[in-house]
């Protein structure tokens, strides 16, 4: 069964589909994606990108992660997101994102993330994730 | 002159300046669906819109040249998002020398029904 990373991170999502960024693997809680520091996500100096684009990553992996580890497919929903930015990492560097699936109580998910750029593994980025698992939202046309 | 809203980031996520003080808009596409089934806001952009309406808020306050970083972002999800614009206004809660701290409100059809809250530190030089 594919992990849903695998899915995620394909040409089918509106928003994944938009970056270089690839699943890779998924071990014991951990799940890690690979790819490409984007140009399009640049700072005012069009070199390094902007922290945005890593708190946009480390949302992405984390909630992923989490999704990976439910026994069953259920929606999940970020409560809340804590990003610190140490480095920043330049447009078409090598960076991998890792989270680790940290355990879950009374239907909330703790998670932890890091981006990390180029061979040398230079932490750019560290993060913790907590998701709601299961959420009772609705697409609009079932509202109505 | 260092501004965040001309930015490659700013503009690939379509934020802009919105009327009135502190005020940031999000132009909503289908790029920003995080997930497709509900078709919500991915939430990581909205904490990406929430940090730099930080940072253009705080370049307002220390002029166009001076370098900054943001440091740390935390943000709340309040409600469910919809394939509509975000609307987003950033106040400066406390600004010194070295620092900048904005706490930023995130709705999109009800001002009163806010989607996401945050909070952003910002080295300044």
């Amino acid at each position: 069964m594919k992990h849903p990373a695998e899915m995620l991170f394909s040409a089918d999502h509106p928003l994944m589909k938009n970056l270089e960024i690839k699943f890779d693997a998924a071990v014991d809680g951990m799940l890690t994606v690979r790819g490409i520091a984007p140009e399009s996500f640049t700072d005012c100096d069009g070199v390094y990108v902007h922290s945005g684009f890593a708190s946009l990553l480390l949302d992405t992996v984390m909630g992923s992660c989490v999704l990976g580890e439910l026994e069953k497919m259920m929606p999940i929903a970020t409560i809340k997101l804590t990003c610190n930015h140490l480095k920043r990492m330049k447009a078409g560097e090598k960076v991998t994102c890792e989270a680790y699936y940290e355990g879950d109580e009374n239907e909330i998910a703790y998670v932890n993330g890091k981006i990390l750029a180029g061979e040398e593994r230079e932490l750019i980025a560290s993060a913790i994730g907590t998701f709601m698992i299961g959420t009772t939202s609705k697409r609009r046309e079932d509202n109505a | 002159m260092l501004d965040i809203l001309g930015s490659n980031i700013a503009t690939w996520l379509r934020i802009e300046q919105a009327e009135g003080p502190g005020r940031y808009q999000l132009t909503f596409d289908d790029r920003h669906i995080g997930n497709p089934w509900l078709r919500s806001v991915h939430g990581g952009v909205s904490a990406s819109m929430i940090e730099i309406c930080a940072e253009a808020e705080t370049r307002k306050a220390v002029g166009p040249d001076v370098p900054l970083t943001v440091s740390t972002s935390t943000v709340d999800y309040l409600r469910v998002t919809t394939d509509v614009d975000v609307h987003a206004e950033a106040v400066i809660a406390r600004q010194s020398k070295r620092l900048s701290i904005v706490d930023v409100i995130c709705w999109q059809n009800d001002e009163n029904k806010p989607v996401a809250r945050g909070s952003v530190t910002i080295k300044i030089g």
